[in-house]
């Protein structure tokens, strides 16, 4: 995996911390009207304009099995650069909260936690504990956004997922 | 690489593409002098280009070729197909130099030792002895006419050191020529003064030296010989058809000027006429090339880096989309002086927005030139003889669009060479003519372009498609399938028709592949074929990819945006009578119309209007309604994609940008209309 | 063998430069400084081509083309002589005298290799 910096942001999606090397990050930008893309899986929020760029927006609570995000005050689109089958694309997911940029060195990088997590362990990358011992889950983005994920498995999800949206609402 | 070298690759490539062009036609008419100078000027400037630029390698070779080129404008050589074979291959050979980063020059090198033989062979063999250096004068060719020019000098010329012989010889320098020699008017033995000069000569010349030049010869001798100097056409005269037993040099026989001009007058007229005809009948494309190469050396064109075009292109978008907020902005604030403002400057963005997007058109042309030596290259090595042909090569396409049908076209070519025609003998034998032929033709239709290979080959056989299907597991051994849907089985991954490795392409044909490529620029295919008698391929493209002009509607809060070119008419309609639709079908003013139910398609239910909008969309022959709840207004869309994300959203065919900022998306109505179809079909 | 040429001209520089240009296109060159020297320098010698001013003091151009042409061994010798646009009159009264041809001064290299080629081979 090519990271050019030991620079990571952490952000916040529902209680947990998780990070992006910073090398992915390309733009923090506030909520604005998402369109929605009808007969996409719900957890693909639709598209946004991004100076003149249509920008697709991924919410990744969903994509992770958690509640899908509430729209507050501090969620913010992450803007990301994602490699999709080998060619790299933008595009922006959805967080509660931006937390702070730190640097990491390799070897304080600990394993993935195993079976059980309450997320998809195959999106963490590893995870780092902070000075206040809280853990911080360093995210593969590519991983999360691979066809594999997103595109292929899309009309199983899109029928799982909007069943499950629905009862929600 | 700095920018003059890259301004050099640009150009070298569209000469190379040019001096393909060239020799297709060529190929097709050896004697055409025109199509040998355009190929010598096309030597010279990569030879000129390519030392100036730090590449000797090309300039060295270009010089052989452009050598050989010369011998041919100067008839001392003949077009052979080995000659057209070099040069076809010295266009891969110069490209190959030019791309080249280091790591292939002991190929290239290997290559170009061949190559030079086999160059050599040709200056050798054909002409002993006959070669000479050429002069070295300019090769500006422009203007070339031939001129009649009688030489006879007064007995003393010689008496001030003059030689006359010198002079007749630098007189056929200029050009290319014919000389009679006449000495009748030797005197006998008893009369005859050493010093004396009793021949005279007659030449006919060919030169791109106007006459001046021709009596700059004899300006030292105006007082002591006849010049007499006449043009007997404004045209190369050699190797015109018939020309040749006129210009037969016996001495003392002059040559015949009135039969030379009447002759020369009526080839002239003749090809005033076929060129003429060309010109109304696009189909002979052997002359239509000629004649774009007469017409290129005045070409009003000019190059543009295709990145500026790009950029160019964004910026109008970006203009658009600015104006959109404009609009929106003088709307509101009731300004009749804005408003006036707003209007004359979407007027104009208008008018902008349609010349950069014409600029971006380019003809298939630009294909069939690389077509035409595919089918050539691949034909002769399966050793297949193949007419290929192409009709309504002027129809213009985006340059994206041309981009990205160049690699499916190919494959179908491909295909059509190795599996549709037939060899000589199996055609033969069906009663075919022996030689099998391949047909691109292209045309509009409605919104769209459609391109159609055709081969008067074997066509597809179903029982075998099917056998071949059951075998790799695509359909059940049982299927009942129509004829019409095996064949279309062949659109399917995993069948593909070769596996084999092929040198055009680099890996194995298959249609699935060539059927992804093309929907990803918004098009189809579709394959008909009749066992025995060939098959064809239609692929239709939208016209336009960047910017339509579309009708702004609205399904709950959310815009979208149909293209005003599908739309045929609207309707307002009572919700109460969709709900009741049977099988969506709504009956308005006496008439059924098939409906399209948006809201349950994109599965919304929240506040259905009480009144919607029923606008009908057509597609070949068919007219469809869609549903949705209001109409907005017009707008001129910037379309952009939707990104690989939403790729199996294809009912979209992108989405734009709308004053407000927010995101509009673009219906895609003809996948509607298929979705549409295909689902009565199931049910 | 490379032919040889003699030019005559009462202008050093003038020599000079044609002696130059014609030396770098392979030609061997003599030069003499007016008619007098030139005739000494001819005596008997060959030559394949005479280069001449017309106004020299001792013996002008013309008088020179007359002495050669009338010279046994020298009369086939192509004679070019140097003058300018406005001396036309001269050209008549040159060729009259046996001259071949004329080079107009001023001139560029190519202009005197080109009226040369006319004459010699």
């Amino acid at each position: 995996m090519e990271q050019g910096t030991n620079s990571y942001i952490s952000f916040m999606l529902g209680e947990e911390y998780f990070a992006i090397n910073v090398g992915k990050v390309l733009n923090i930008l506030q909520l604005v009207q998402i369109t929605k893309v009808p007969t996409a899986p719900d957890y693909m929020k639709g598209v946004i304009n991004l100076r003149g760029t249509v920008l697709p927006i991924i919410d990744v609570r969903m994509k992770f099995g958690m509640e899908p995000i509430e729209y507050k005050r501090d969620t913010v689109i992450l803007v990301l650069n994602v490699e999709i089958e080998g060619e790299v694309v933008n595009a922006g997911i959805l967080v509660d909260s931006v937390k702070e940029v730190f640097e990491l060195q390799q070897e304080e990088i600990m394993p993935p936690p195993g079976i059980g997590a309450k997320y998809k362990s195959k999106f963490i990358d590893g995870v780092y504990r902070m000075s206040d011992e809280k853990f911080v889950m360093l995210l593969d983005i590519d991983k999360v956004f691979s066809t594999d994920e997103l595109v292929m498995m899309q009309d199983t999800a899109e029928s799982e997922e909007s069943k499950k949206a629905e009862k929600i609402e | 690489m700095d920018n003059f070298q890259r301004k050099f690759l640009e150009e070298a490539s569209d000469l190379i593409n040019q001096l393909e062009q060239a020799l297709l036609t060529l190929e097709q008419d050896t004697g055409n002098p025109e199509l040998v100078d355009s190929i010598f000027r096309i030597m010279h400037s990569l030879k000129g280009g390519g030392g100036m630029f730090g590449f000797d390698n090309v300039t060295a070779y270009t010089h052989k070729l452009e050598n050989m080129y010369d011998l041919v404008r100067q008839k001392k050589l003949k077009v052979t197909r080995e000659m057209l074979d070099i040069t076809f291959e010295s266009a891969d050979h110069i490209t190959s130099m030019l791309n080249d980063d280091g790591s292939k020059a002991a190929e290239i090198k290997k290559n170009e030792e061949i190559l030079n033989k086999r160059i050599d062979a040709i200056l050798l063999g054909d002409n002993s002895g006959e070669i000479v250096v050429s002069r070295g004068d300019e090769v500006t060719q422009i203007g070339h006419a031939t001129y009649y020019v009688k030489v006879k000098p007064y007995e003393h010329i010689q008496k001030n050191g003059t030689n006359p012989f010198f002079l007749i010889d630098e007189l056929v320098g200029l050009g290319q020529a014919k000389v009679n020699i006449f000495y009748s008017n030797i005197p006998d033995f008893e009369n005859f003064v050493f010093d004396d000069t009793y021949i005279w000569w007659e030449v006919v010349i060919s030169t791109d030296k106007n006459e001046d030049a021709i009596r700059d010869v004899f300006i030292f001798v105006e007082d002591d010989c006849e010049v007499t100097i006449e043009k007997l056409a404004d045209r190369d005269i050699f190797g015109l058809e018939g020309i040749e037993p006129l210009l037969v040099c016996r001495h003392d026989f002059p040559f015949d000027l009135d039969k030379i001009k009447s002759l020369v007058t009526a080839i002239t007229a003749l090809e005033k006429a076929k060129n003429e005809s060309a010109l109304k009948v696009k189909e002979n494309s052997g002359d239509e090339h000629i004649k774009k190469f007469a017409k290129e050396s005045s070409i009003s064109g000019i190059r543009v880096a295709s990145e500026k075009i790009d950029m160019l292109m964004n910026l109008v978008s970006e203009l658009i989309t600015t104006q959109a907020g404009l609009n929106l902005y003088a709307d509101k604030n009731k300004d009749a002086e804005l408003t006036r403002i707003a209007e004359s400057l979407e007027n104009i963005s208008r008018q902008l927005r349609d010349t950069a997007f014409s600029i971006t058109l380019i003809p298939i042309d630009y294909l069939v030139v690389r077509f035409r030596r595919l089918v050539r290259d691949l034909s002769r090595e399966v050793g297949k003889e193949i007419v290929f042909e192409a009709k309504g090569a002027e129809t213009e396409l985006d340059k994206t669009l041309i981009e990205g049908i160049s690699e499916p076209l190919m494959h179908i070519l491909r295909n059509s060479i190795d599996h549709g025609i037939e060899s000589a003998e199996e055609r033969v034998a069906a009663g075919k003519s022996p030689e099998g032929r391949i047909t691109l033709q292209a045309y509009y239709s409605g919104s769209q372009v459609v391109i159609a290979v055709t081969d008067d080959g074997a066509g597809m056989n179903p029982a075998k498609i099917k056998r071949k299907a059951i075998d790799k597991g695509l359909i059940p051994s049982d299927a009942q399938i129509s004829d019409k849907e095996i064949i279309d089985l062949i659109f399917m991954p995993g069948f593909s028709t070769s596996e084999q490795v092929t040198n055009i392409s680099g890996r194995g044909v298959g249609m699935d592949v060539v059927k992804r490529k093309v929907s990803d620029i918004r098009g189809t295919v579709q394959v008909s074929s009749q066992l025995g008698e060939g098959t064809t391929i239609t692929i239709k493209l939208p016209l336009t990819l960047s910017i339509i002009d579309g009708m702004l509607v609205r399904i709950a809060d959310v815009d979208y945006i149909i293209p005003l070119s599908v739309i045929d008419t609207i309707f307002a309609v009572e919700h109460s009578k969709i709900a009741a639709a049977f099988q969506n079908v709504i009956n308005i003013e006496g008439t059924q119309y098939p409906f399209y139910y948006l809201r349950d398609e994109f599965g919304i239910t929240e506040n259905v209007p009480e009144k919607e909008e029923i606008i009908m969309v057509k597609y070949e022959d068919r007219k469809i309604g869609v549903v949705v709840d209001n109409i907005t207004g017009e707008y001129q869309a910037v379309l952009k994609p939707l990104g690989k994300l939403y790729r199996n959203q294809d009912i979209f065919s992108g989405a734009s940008i709308l004053g407000d900022g927010t995101v509009a998306l673009v219906l895609d109505t003809h996948k509607v209309i298929n979705q549409f179809t295909k689902y009565n079909e199931l049910n | 063998m490379a032919k040889t040429i003699l030019i005559v001209d009462d202008s050093e520089s003038i020599r000079e430069v044609v002696n130059f240009t014609l030396q770098n296109a392979g030609f061997e060159v003599f030069a003499a400084g007016n008619g007098i020297e030139a005739q000494s320098f001819l005596d008997g010698r060959t030559i394949d081509l005479v280069i001449t001013d017309l106004h020299m003091p001792e013996m002008d151009g013309i008088e020179l083309i007359k002495y050669i042409r009338a010279t046994s061994g020298y009369s086939r010798v192509p004679i070019l002589f140097l003058t300018t646009e406005s001396q036309l009159a001269k050209k008549i009264e040159a060729k009259d005298a046996g001259a071949t041809g004329w080079i107009i001064k001023p001139f560029v290299p190519a202009k005197l290799l080109a009226a040369i080629s006319k004459v010699i081979r």
